[in-house]
């Protein structure tokens, strides 16, 4: 692939508020991300920031974030898991969820936890809204960047 | 009855000397019935202690029981880290010592708030398993600390904890306990405790961190046929089983363990994890050991081979250095 075409894309990455773009062309294919893809699948950290907001959702403002083509459901603002770890539903086995599909969540509300090397992070909503997905399930790994939730602000 | 439901059974301070006590005297001095000292009684039971029972003689405990005690805590306590006490609360049961920190506003930046628990209902271990302890027997502490902002090497906090349980031991003389990635606290080839951190915060904002600890201190018969059959794999041991002549004073291990963690957690938040890693690699159980991890429904098995400098478990499997972050990690059976 072309490098001026390359850079273009990493123009149209800057421009549109996306984390990665995608682009095949016969049997090329080129992904860019603004977070460090070619770490090890289990690197420990990312260099940002532990809490920060997470890129995808450029300003975390009202506005909708421009949502990946490829991706129609998610149509609302996603939550995504701010570390490698593996994700928990529930304060401990055997008690309700901190929430379920259909919840009306305020900014700041607990949606899950994830724990890595034993300590439990709690992961709360950064807008305030309706939950329309849950994506990830409990108990099971969760990547950096990952989507966990779906909130319709 | 719920032992959630529990005040602190005030016949329990009566019958910690192990001494009998008739059912009228303790209603006497309590200023209660007869029939509320048996409920009482039957409460403890419920706590698993052993309360025996006679027509005659009335009540005693199987043996005498050294009850947590907050004058003696507060005692043990250094002048640095007891100005920075904001809490220091004392409870017969309660649900989870990180639970009942974590429900409660952070402490301001400097300040620490410490919960000390002689018996949790709902004491978290790994993959939720239950922490098994009664009264006198085991030491349940959380501490809550407010950092201004994330530290830079947040996930290595409970690694950071498991180095001020070792400081506090060998302060009291308990030699020969190791670390074994994340957060178990291990000696004589079993397991002594456990460490469990819950943070929360907004982003780029205050981040609040309470750090449970609970540590085996007095033997428990059948708890450690208990913890293999939770699946645990590592029996339990107890610190004063590592101890010649008198057990440990569980006061003072829970003043020392206030003081190095309270210490630790400045240190942590000024210098960040480098200060401590020596001292974690120095105690490190897994080095050098088989283990398999597991992570949903991937496996690894390899050679623990240490830690990175960010806190990461180092496995190496065919020829090569895996970093493992999350997960659990136990020693591969010998063929």
């Amino acid at each position: 692939m072309d490098i001026r075409k390359v850079k273009k894309l990493i123009e149209l990455l800057e421009e549109s508020g996306l984390a990665e773009l995608e682009i095949t062309e016969g049997e090329e294919s080129v992904r860019i991300s603004r977070h460090m893809t070619n770490a090890p699948p289990q690197y420990p950290m990312p260099p940002q920031p532990y809490f920060a907001a997470p890129a995808a959702t450029g300003g975390a403002g009202p506005a909708p974030p421009a949502t990946p083509a490829a991706a129609p459901e998610a149509t609302g603002h996603k939550v995504l898991s701010p570390m490698v770890g593996t994700y928990y539903e529930a304060p401990a086995p055997g008690t309700p969820n901190f929430v379920k599909i259909g919840d009306q969540v305020q900014a700041g509300a607990t949606l899950c936890i994830i724990e890595a090397m034993k300590m439990m992070n709690q992961i709360e909503a950064d807008v305030a809204g309706k939950v329309v997905a849950a994506l990830a399930k409990n108990g099971e790994p969760v990547e950096f960047g990952q989507a966990l939730f779906i909130i319709e602000p | 009855m719920a032992p959630s439901a529990l005040a602190w059974p005030a016949v329990l301070d009566l019958l910690a000397d192990g001494q009998w006590h008739s059912g009228s005297a303790l209603g006497e001095a309590l200023a209660v019935s007869r029939a509320a000292i048996w409920k009482q009684v039957r409460a403890l039971r419920s706590l698993g202690l052993e309360v025996l029972a006679e027509r005659r003689r009335g009540y005693r405990l199987d043996r005498p029981l050294d009850l947590l005690n907050p004058v003696r805590i507060r005692d043990e306590l250094t002048p640095v880290t007891r100005a920075g006490m904001q809490l220091l609360e004392v409870l017969l049961v309660t649900p989870s010592t990180n639970a009942r920190l974590a429900a409660e506003p952070a402490p301001p930046p400097g300040q620490i708030r410490a919960v000390a628990a002689e018996y949790q209902t709902g004491g978290r271990g790994r993959r939720g398993r239950r922490w098994l302890s009664p009264p006198g027997h085991g030491v349940c502490l959380s501490v809550a600390w407010s950092f201004e902002s994330a530290p830079r090497d947040l996930p290595a906090l409970s690694l950071v904890a498991g180095v001020a349980v070792i400081g506090a031991l060998q302060q009291l003389g308990v030699g020969g306990v190791q670390l074994k990635w994340p957060n178990d606290v291990m000696a004589a080839g079993g397991k002594v405790g456990g460490i469990l951190v819950d943070v929360s915060g907004e982003s780029g904002g205050p981040l609040r961190a309470v750090v449970g600890i609970g540590l085996n201190v007095r033997p428990v018969p059948g708890i450690a046929t208990a913890l293999l059959l939770e699946g645990g794999h590592l029996p339990a041991v107890a610190l004063d089983d590592l101890l010649p002549g008198a057990g440990l004073d569980r006061s003072v291990l829970v003043g020392a363990l206030i003081n190095r963690l309270h210490e630790c957690l400045v240190g942590f938040g000024d210098r960040g994890w480098p200060d401590v890693l020596p001292v974690w690699r120095q105690n490190d159980y897994l080095a050098g050991r088989s283990v398999v991890v597991t992570r949903g429904a991937d496996t690894l098995s390899g050679i623990a081979r240490g830690i990175a400098d960010d806190g990461a478990l180092l496995v190496e499997a065919d020829g090569r250095i895996f970093p493992i972050v999350a997960g659990d990690v136990t020693l591969r059976a010998p063929l």
